[in-house]
Order: C-alpha cells, then structure tokens, then sequence
C-alpha cells in the first residue's frame, strides 16, 4: 500500500465520474471490424461518416416520424450490432448550393426558427448501390447565420466552417443535474449502458439510462427543445429492472417518466414508470 | 473463437471506451473511432495467443492515441467537433467538475495523459503501465510527477487541501522498485 495526497485520491474520484461521460458502447461489428482493421485513418473516416450518414437516414425518414437514434442506437443491446445502414459517404445536405455537413448526436437540441426552404439530400453511394436523396425542410437557427449551419432534425454546418459560434458549441455541453430533492423527467429512452443483459430486455443494475427529455423541472427546456441525460440505476431503483417496461420504452417507443435526484452532477433514478 | 470475441467485447467495450475517453480529453467521437480500431485488431488476430487480451486493448488505444496526434489530416477532419468538446467547458456559469477534470486533462502530453488515466483511473501498477505505455517504470514515475503538478495547477482551486495525505490505498509499483 502507498499512500495518497488527498489531491490524488480526488483526482481519482472525479476521473471515475469523468469517465461516466462516455458514449456508450452499443456493441461492435465484426465484419465492419474485420474491413477497417488496422486502417486507422479508414476506419475513422468509416466511423464518422457512419455516423453522420445515419443523421442523414433520419432526415429522409423525419416525415415518417422515424428516430434513428431510438431505433438503430438502443444502448447496450448484448452487443449486436444495430439496425442504420453502413457507408463510407457522409451525410450532406444541399441548400442553395452550399453543402451543410451533419454535426452528429447533440446534448441539447435547440428550438429551431423560421423555415428555410427545401434542401437536397446528395444520393450516396458506397459501392453497395445508390443510397439516400430526396428532400427535407430545413430551417434557420435562432442567432445564427444560415450560411454556417441550418437545423434539419439536428445540426448541418457548412462545409466552410473550420469552427463553430460558441452558441452552437454549446449545445454539445452535457446537461447535468442541479438542485436539490426529487424530480420528475420525461421523455425517450434511447439506450442503456451497462452489464450484458441477462436476456433480452431484462437490464442487469447499476446500469446507465439515456433518456431524451422534452419535460422536467431543473432542465433548460426553456431554451431547448429536449436534453439529453444520463440516468444511473441501481437495483434500489423502481422498476429499474422490469423488463416489460424496458421492452415498451426500448422497442415500442413509449416514453418513460423518471423521478430523479442529483448525487452530485449525475442523475440517479429513483422510479421508472411509462410516461401516461 | 467469435464467442470469445463477443464476451470480451460485452465485458470490456464499455470499460475501454471509458478508459480512452479519458485519454482524448472527454473528445467522445476520437474515443469511439479508437476503440472500434483496436477491437477491430483483436478481430482480426483474434484472442489466442493473447495472455491479457484487455491490456492488449489498453496499449492498442494508447499507442492510436499517439498516432492520431500524427495525422494531421484526421484532425483537420475532426477539428469542428473537437473545438465543440474542447470549448464545451468554457462560458457556462455553472460548476461542472467533469468538464474541468476533461479539460485539464487536455492540457497534458499524450504520455502524461496516459499513464495519469492508467494509475489513477485505471488503478494499475507501475510496471503494468509501462509496459502498456512502453517505458520503462522510473519514465513513468516521471511523468506522473510532471503530470500531477499540472493537474494540481488547473484543479486544485476545486478540490481540497493539496499535499495532505490520505490514508486511502494506492497500488503504486506493486512490487519494490
């Protein structure tokens, strides 16, 4: 044993809460894997653009009321790999001839302003046949120039822009709990994180809920339309572990409430239920 | 050997990711695309041979940590999310320790950075993190002592008393060296 300054032993603590911030790990692929190994550069432009082409996905099935995000990324599945389409061509958005990248997953997702117009989505094609195209409606983003970035179901930038305004940085900034005492949160489930399920839907505890609220006391729901948060739940948590409600909120998409407390920056669960 | 492969990812994927998350600085995107790349090489050699197939994972995200920083390209590609990440920090009223600890973090050499995540997140030996950084032991005692001041430096406004002991354990080399 040696010991520790209490610098060090906090230092430990607040990178183990740190870590927490991590996106979760939804299983891999392994014949992406086996493609992309040992190709660094490959394999990040594969992965971003896999990303990315999967927010374009999203804006060509917006109309339907689609979520790629709560289909194709729930969480913590045992590691199958999920169901948004593999290319190796970003997602882009044409508008007025300039070309707006998708900017990916955002904590905060901002109310957008008045409409646009219409934008083409470029067909893509990645060797295994033409792939999106079509048009979405986009819109404009309050306080920002549409010649740096528009809202289409998440955030395009122009492919020009090197660096982002601060306001649009800041919808990447994780929301994390303030206040004190209990409140309730609603929203969608979009995945959990933690130890492998014992089978489907039956979540082992303490596992990590991202849920995307819309309504909640303590949120900035003022200035965003929704957050995204990251729920801890333990077994002490009610209905933490009830499978029918995994399953209706993971797969059916019905939304959950969930009456939180703060431990600190971080939520912790204190019930779920299906939001009436 | 695909079974292997599959409860080593279930067990490991979610550690891993965690573990270079803190080594990019909290940059989550370079965190994902490092951690798909060295599971895709354990794919592809597969665990076999392997004594620590997790430390393997380890120094592989290390060591693609270090590369990145050479690929100028990649970074001009990533460099909007990372001014996003790096910046996320910054303007806000409100405390948010995480953020901070992230960016300090970001203020360290690759190395530095290494074996600060490897000792006190990973709570590993010294002579398990240099073999995963590849040095030598007395090379990360050093780095430690160059990295700890600087770390002290950005936090140490939030946090305690500096310099005072605690009694709680710490694994250090693990042996006498």
């Amino acid at each position: 044993m040696v010991t520790m300054t209490d610098f060090e032993s906090q230092l430990r603590a607040r990178l183990a809460d740190a870590a927490e911030g991590a996106p979760a790990f939804t299983g891999f692929d392994p014949q992406r894997a086996a493609e992309s190994s040992g190709q660094w550069v490959d394999s990040t432009r594969s992965r971003r653009s896999y990303r990315w082409l999967a927010v374009a996905a999203a804006v060509a099935v917006a109309a339907a009321g689609v979520s790629w995000w709560s289909s194709g990324r729930a969480g913590n599945d045992g590691g199958q790999a999920n169901d948004v389409p593999q290319a190796s061509c970003a997602a882009e958005l044409v508008l007025a001839g300039r070309v707006y990248r998708g900017y990916g997953p955002l904590a905060r997702e901002p109310r957008p302003g008045p409409r646009l117009g219409t934008a083409n989505v470029p067909t893509c094609d990645d060797g295994q046949g033409p792939a999106g195209g079509g048009q979405v409606e986009v819109f404009t983003l309050p306080g920002i120039n549409p010649d740096v970035a528009i809202f289409a179901d998440g955030l395009w930038v122009s492919a020009g822009e090197a660096v982002l305004p601060a306001s649009l940085r800041d919808l990447s900034r994780p929301v994390l709990c303030s206040g004190a005492g209990e409140s309730t949160v609603a929203g969608t489930l979009t995945g959990i994180e933690g130890p492998p399920a014992a089978e489907d839907y039956h979540p082992r505890t303490p596992y990590t809920a991202t849920v995307v609220a819309d309504e909640g006391s303590g949120l900035p729901l003022d200035e965003y339309s929704s957050v995204t948060i990251r729920i801890r739940v333990t077994a002490a948590t009610a209905r933490g572990r009830d499978p029918s409600l995994v399953r209706a909120a993971l797969a059916e998409g019905n939304r959950v409430s969930v009456k939180v407390r703060c431990a600190g920056p971080r939520f912790d669960a204190i019930s779920f239920a299906l939001a009436p | 050997m695909g079974g292997d492969l599959g409860e080593f990812f279930a067990r490991h994927g979610q550690a891993l990711l965690r573990f270079a998350f803190l080594l990019t600085g909290g940059r989550g995107d370079q965190a994902e695309d490092l951690v798909h790349t060295v599971l895709a090489r354990l794919v592809a050699r597969g665990l076999d041979d392997l004594d620590d197939p997790l430390s393997y994972a380890r120094r592989g995200i290390v060591n693609e940590h270090r590369s990145l920083g050479r690929h100028a390209a990649v970074q001009r590609r990533v460099l909007p999310r990372l001014a996003a990440e790096r910046d996320a920090g910054q303007g806000s009223a409100e405390s948010d320790d995480r953020l901070t600890v992230l960016e300090a973090l970001g203020a360290l050499t690759d190395r530095e950075r290494a074996v600060v995540v490897l000792r006190y997140y990973e709570d590993l030996p010294d002579p398990e993190i240099a073999a995963i950084v590849g040095c030598s032991r007395p090379t990360v005692r050093s780095l430690v002592h160059r990295a700890v001041p600087k770390l002290r430096a950005r936090l140490g406004e939030t946090y305690g008393p500096s310099g005072a002991v605690s009694d709680r354990p710490g694994r250090g080399d693990g042996d006498d060296d």
